[in-house]
């Protein structure tokens, strides 16, 4: 005989039992009514590792280990002590018709439908005797309907292990009615069944000893022998030495008889027919969409009557007494009412309590509004379900990624793109760049070609500098700005012939700057052209003061341009756009390219330079170079309302210079207000206490001022510059309402520190046009 | 389905251009050059298109060249290695589709662009076969991701 484990205990099973019938077969009990049905919560458990899992859904399977959850309040459960590690895969199935619920009415509207011929698919979760057809999710597979989305679209676990994502024309949902739940003292007892459920469990040869049914008896079943309870149920009354794991077990049943007087009812079990309820959960979750509901579903809802004491709602421990005091503080509204009460916000979603909180609001005078506004998930799905179908972004490598691996770089996430955060000694790197020559891959950087008659229109709307008089073979520094002004991205202009332009954005910006583009184009010059080579070109940047000496070697057919020049040519045989621009303060020649030849002009560039010291750099040492020079980086310097005012950057816009562009009308309306803040450069004061050789302050430190200490800013960006020999600094920094300039006395970690020119280095900028 | 080492770039051409002459184009003389020349053209866009031209760069290159640059002269023509893929079966691909997407492969052929798996993809259905396009900086995902044996 095949055995599962409940609480350590092995407890035998029988061919189609569910994890509940096997249990109380084996003696086991539960507290609260047992609905058999995945109405209530009275049976959730942990199975296999997963919690809240009610029993009655599961098919018992040999080898399952079970743990009951302890009696109310249930503390929550223990997580595993390892990750499940199960992933869940997903399909998506469209058909015409979802039917959910196998029961009568769904099997009627499901062949209906068929037989009108439009693909249906009859979910059901195969356990209630309902049946399951088409669709996915495999044959034989029973589907329990988690929650119903716009679409309308139903999420749907299989029992093979499968989410659904069903999107259907329209959903018709044939749920059937829910038995109604005593609430009475004693109704936490253990050996209280609803009318089917008895039947049920009894079929499938449960022992429910002296059976007393209250209400409508339950249907005939092999073995049920029961004694009818006539009269309004009172109370239930526990039996002694129970387990002390439950609230006790059922010994007893009152009820009221007609004249009165009350009744005790002697038994093991009590079977309660007290009426049903529409599951009315998930159709109240499609209001809106093309929902229909059929069959007892869409029966209007008969009240019990007025709850007078007991618990209401088994998930919450909410009792009659709590919806008194809720009452009696004022609340009357029936969702007012749950969320001061917490009926109904737990797993059975109301389905149980729900009637008794509109019961017992319609005794106090209150009109009947229905039921609770219920939202998904109707099921409770485990995180591997809610994770179902989502795919971490991908992260992008550069043509180079090999080579960088293979020199030992340690890689690291940038803007979505793996890129070298370091090959070895950063120092090194860092004077190959100052003193010799490096190579930096910005294949990363957002590359754009536009062409087309209205280029300029475009690109003078764009931009906050003239593009017009760029002459064909120049590039230009520009920023990007929002129509608030407000600094989004910069990159370069470059003019490639008369009707034809490479712009570039940072490596953060470029997925941005696609959209920008078109939607401007599409606003203002619609006859342009946009291609985007982020992808498909790579981008060497050679720099250093021998940069030009190791490009001379690889014999590009055309001179190097001069500084912010451009010039298409091959290098070592790779045809190349080089344009010579200077973000590491020193002369750099970017060689931008198709992607399929970066291996080749990397190697070729190694080398030809093997004699002049050629190091690659990674970004450790680019942040550090590009500091030193004060360069913003869009992003990690700036703050979504950052102006070129506020970054400093007043020299990027000409307002004198053109007409219109995309954010001159607000920098014009704010142009006369004082700015309350400012990034600056920042060095030590170097009269108190500095930072060691090779240190700087933290990214992010609070920047302070005067004696109080009062917070004046924060650092962006920080770095020791080994050419200066002290550390470097961006930060934001508070501006007296006086006089408009930084507080005095500012101090980092207790040193002090006191605003500075940038660039740091090579103020006039000699060493990039040399 | 294919294993991971049969992900490669795909050599193609891209054009940008003028829809209206890139409808043209593709209707008359354009379309049965590259047809002639045994290229595939992908629509991207209404004023895209990816050329995959194995082995007949030049030949291509110059249809486009005179049928389209001839006519828009501010078309863009450059060669494309942005895209990396591998041919599959059409069906473990639709399987796959249905598996990791939002959306559904349509029965007949033709291409089709969206996201899979978390990827961008574009998917050429071509009978029995379908050629499975990502952009080459993430065609690394694309194996792992299609759960083909490592």
């Amino acid at each position: 005989m095949p055995h599962l484990v409940i609480d350590g205990r092995p407890v035998e099973l029988a061919d189609g039992d569910d994890v509940l019938t096997a249990a109380l077969r084996a003696g086991i009990t539960l507290p609260g009514t047992l609905c058999g049905a995945g109405d209530c919560p009275n049976c959730l458990a942990e199975i296999d590792g997963v919690a809240y899992t009610r029993l009655c859904r599961t098919p018992a399977r040999p080898g399952a280990v079970v743990r009951l959850q302890p009696a109310h309040p249930a503390p929550p459960p223990e997580l595993p002590s390892a990750p499940l590690g199960r992933r869940v895969a997903t399909e998506l199935v469209e058909v015409d018709v979802a039917v959910v619920g196998g029961g009568s009415a769904g099997r009627a509207e499901a062949a209906r439908l068929e037989a009108e011929g439009r693909r249906v698919l009859l979910l059901d979760d195969g356990v209630g005797g309902g049946g399951s057809s088409g669709g996915g999710g495999g044959a034989g597979a029973s589907h329990e309907v988690a929650g119903l989305y716009e679409g309308p679209e139903l999420l749907v676990r299989s029992t093979h292990g499968t989410m659904l994502r069903v999107e259907a024309r329209e959903v018709v949902v044939a749920t059937g009615a829910a038995e109604i739940h005593p609430v009475c003292p004693g109704n936490r007892l253990a050996g209280l069944v609803t009318a089917r459920a008895a039947t049920r469990l009894a079929a499938a040869g449960v022992d429910l000893g002296r059976v007393v049914a209250v209400g409508t008896p339950p249907e005939p079943a092999p073995g049920l022998s029961v004694m009818a309870a006539e009269g309004e149920l009172v109370r239930f009354e526990a039996t002694p030495g129970a387990d002390v794991r439950t609230a006790g077990r059922v010994g007893a049943v009152v009820v009221r008889r007609a004249d009165g007087t009350e009744a005790r009812h002697p038994c093991d079990t009590v079977t309660l027919g007290l009426g049903l309820t529409p599951r009315a959960v998930l159709a109240g979750m499609g209001q809106g969409f093309a929902v229909r509901v059929v069959g007892e579903a869409a029966e209007p809802a008969v009240l019990p009557p007025p709850p007078v004491e007991g618990v209401v709602c088994p998930c919450s421990g909410t009792t009659v007494a709590d919806l008194e005091a809720v009452w009696d503080r004022g609340f009357r509204e029936l969702e007012l009412v749950k969320r001061a009460s917490l009926a109904g916000t737990g797993t059975c979603q109301g389905s149980v309590c729900m009637p008794h909180v509109r019961s017992f609001l319609a005794a106090r005078g209150v009109a009947d509004q229905g039921s609770f506004t219920p939202r998904p998930l109707v099921r409770q799905i485990t995180m591997a379900e809610a994770a179902a179908g989502w795919a971490p972004p991908p992260v992008r490598r550069t043509a180079l990624d090999g080579e960088h691996r293979a020199l030992g770089a340690r890689m690291d996430r940038f803007g979505g793109w793996w890129r070298p955060w370091r090959y070895g000694d950063p120092l090194q790197e860092y004077w190959a760049v100052r003193e010799g020559v490096s190579l930096g891959d910005v294949g990363t950087l957002g590359k754009f070609l536009l062409a087309g008659p209205d280029v300029l229109d475009l690109l003078e709307h764009l931009y906050p500098v003239p593009v017009a008089d760029l002459p064909v073979g120049r590039c230009r520094y520009a920023l990007n700005l929002a129509e608030s002004g407000a600094v989004l991205d910069d990159g370069i202009v470059c003019r490639l012939d008369e009707h034809r332009f490479l712009l570039t954005f940072t490596t953060g910006g470029a997925g941005f700057a696609e959209a920008w583009l078109r939607d401007w184009t599409a606003a203002v010059a619609p006859r342009v052209h946009i291609l985007d080579r982020t992808q498909s070109w790579g981008a060497i940047n050679v720099t250093g003061p021998l940069a030009g000496e190791l490009l001379a070697r690889l014999g590009p057919s055309d001179p190097p341009p001069p500084f912010l020049g451009h010039v298409e040519t091959s290098v070592s045989g790779v045809p190349c756009h080089v344009l010579r621009l200077g973000f590491t303060g020193e002369v750099s020649y970017e060689l931008h390219h198709d992607i399929s030849r970066s291996v080749e002009l990397w190697r070729a560039l190694l080398a030809a330079g093997r004699d002049l010291g050629v190091k690659p750099h990674g970004i450790d040492t680019l942040f550090t170079l590009r500091l030193e020079k004060g360069h913003v980086i869009v992003g990690m310097d700036t703050e979504p309302d950052s102006t070129p005012r506020r970054l400093g950057l007043d020299r990027a816009v000409k307002l004198e210079a053109k007409g219109d562009f995309v954010g001159r009308a607000a920098l014009e309306r704010t142009a006369g207000i004082p700015p309350d803040r400012r990034l600056v450069g920042l060095v030590p004061a170097g009269d108190g206490p500095g930072w060691p050789p090779g240190a700087a302050p933290d990214e992010g430190a609070v920047i302070r001022s005067g004696p109080g200490l009062d917070h004046a800013g924060h650092v962006t960006s920080s770095r020791w510059s080994p050419m200066l020999g002290h550390p470097v600094l961006l930060g934001w920094v508070a501006l007296d309402e006086g006089d408009g300039q930084p507080r005095p006395d500012l101090t980092i970690d207790g040193r002090p520190v006191r605003v500075a020119p940038t660039p740091f280095l090579d103020p006039e900028g000699r060493r990039a046009r040399a | 389905m294919p294993g991971p080492e049969a992900v490669a770039v795909i050599p193609a051409l891209r054009v940008v251009a003028d829809p209206v002459v890139l409808d043209g184009a593709l209707a008359w003389a354009l379309g049965a050059r590259l047809a002639d020349l045994g290229a595939r053209v992908l629509r991207l866009a209404p004023d895209d298109l990816l050329v995959l031209s194995p082995g007949a760069g030049g030949g291509v290159l110059g249809a486009l060249q005179e049928e389209i640059a001839g006519v828009d002269h501010h078309a863009i023509l450059a060669t494309e290695a942005g895209f990396a893929g591998a041919w599959c079966f059409a069906g473990d691909v639709r399987r796959w589709v249905a598996a990791n997407a939002d959306w559904l492969l349509p029965a007949g052929d033709g291409l089709s662009q969206g996201q899979v798996a978390g990827l961008p993809v574009k998917i050429l259905v071509d009978g029995d076969d379908a050629l499975v396009l990502a952009p080459t900086p993430i065609a690394h995902e694309l194996a792992p991701r299609l759960e083909w044996p490592a």
